[in-house]
């Protein structure tokens, strides 16, 4: 699994259920708060708060501070910068491929006009006139 | 904030869209290092396997084709022979489109959070299981005591 999804699969699942983006949002704008806190910023219950909470902080995106006598949330940044990373180089190799990709089509492109152009000096390309 | 769940890359490519289709539909082309000529491929028309000399085997599976514009794989994570792996996929999906100067060619990656999911739910069916079993055991050897 972790070759798949470079060890960040709680993160990938935490992020991927778009109303936990949104606590990490609020949170990330917000700056510590509380579950109640977030609740108030956000269509959803306070329960449900404390549950999407719960999964963004098992997947390390955000940390929990007692403050007095409420948690307060913080978002840490290293798992997300981690896995966008992680994603990054998953799309350079992605870019790689379609360069690799392109150089083959490409190649093959200028033998057949090569092929076809023997015989006319200048490739025909179209233009505006004068 | 962006769903981190999805890749998208495109290139243009001068040559005509069928030349590029030639290349793309032809499962795990983008395996390796730009070599396709070491890829041994062999499948069903729906199931593939690729074998590259250095980097293992790679079982795919086609799962949309709409030539020559559109074509998607599943591609699998570890080979059949590694059953607890089977299932881990991602969903590459190509689409051609022409454009001034020839083929714009994109890919889109997705489903890794889908993955990660799904190989916690296969784990979590393991354990489950390994507790009926245990359950089955201990039931059978009260009887037989």
């Amino acid at each position: 699994m972790s070759e798949l999804v470079g060890g960040f699969d709680s993160v990938f699942v935490a992020l991927a259920d778009p109303t936990r983006r949104q606590v990490l949002d609020a949170l990330a704008e917000a700056g510590p708060a509380s579950a109640s806190a977030l609740a108030a910023r956000l269509p959803v219950s306070r329960q449900a708060v404390v549950k999407h909470l719960a999964v963004l902080a098992s997947a390390g995106l955000i940390a929990g501070g007692r403050a007095g006598r409420e948690v307060r949330y913080q978002v840490r940044p290293a798992a997300l910068d981690a896995s966008a990373r992680w994603l990054a180089e998953r799309a350079a190799m992605w870019e790689r491929r379609l360069q690799a990709l392109r150089r083959e089509a490409e190649a093959t492109e200028d033998t057949a006009a090569e092929t076809a152009r023997s015989t006319t000096r200048y490739p025909v390309r179209p233009h505006a006139g004068h | 904030m962006e769903t981190p769940d999805r890749i998208e890359r495109e290139v243009l490519i001068a040559a005509p869209l069928v030349r590029v289709w030639d290349l793309i539909s032809q499962p795990g082309w983008w395996i390796g290092d730009g070599d396709r000529s070491v890829l041994t491929v062999t499948g069903d028309g729906e199931s593939y396997l690729v074998d590259h000399p250095q980097y293992g085997r790679f079982p795919l599976r086609l799962v949309a084709s709409d030539p020559p514009r559109s074509i998607a794989f599943r591609w699998e994570l570890g080979t059949p022979d590694q059953e607890t792996r089977a299932g881990a996929a991602t969903l590459v999906e190509f689409s051609l489109r022409e454009a001034p100067g020839g083929t714009v060619l994109r890919v889109v990656e997705s489903g890794f959070a889908a993955t990660a999911e799904g190989q916690r739910a296969r784990e979590g069916n393991v354990k489950g299981w390994e507790f009926q079993l245990e359950v089955a055991r201990r039931d059978g050897e009260q009887v037989a005591a």
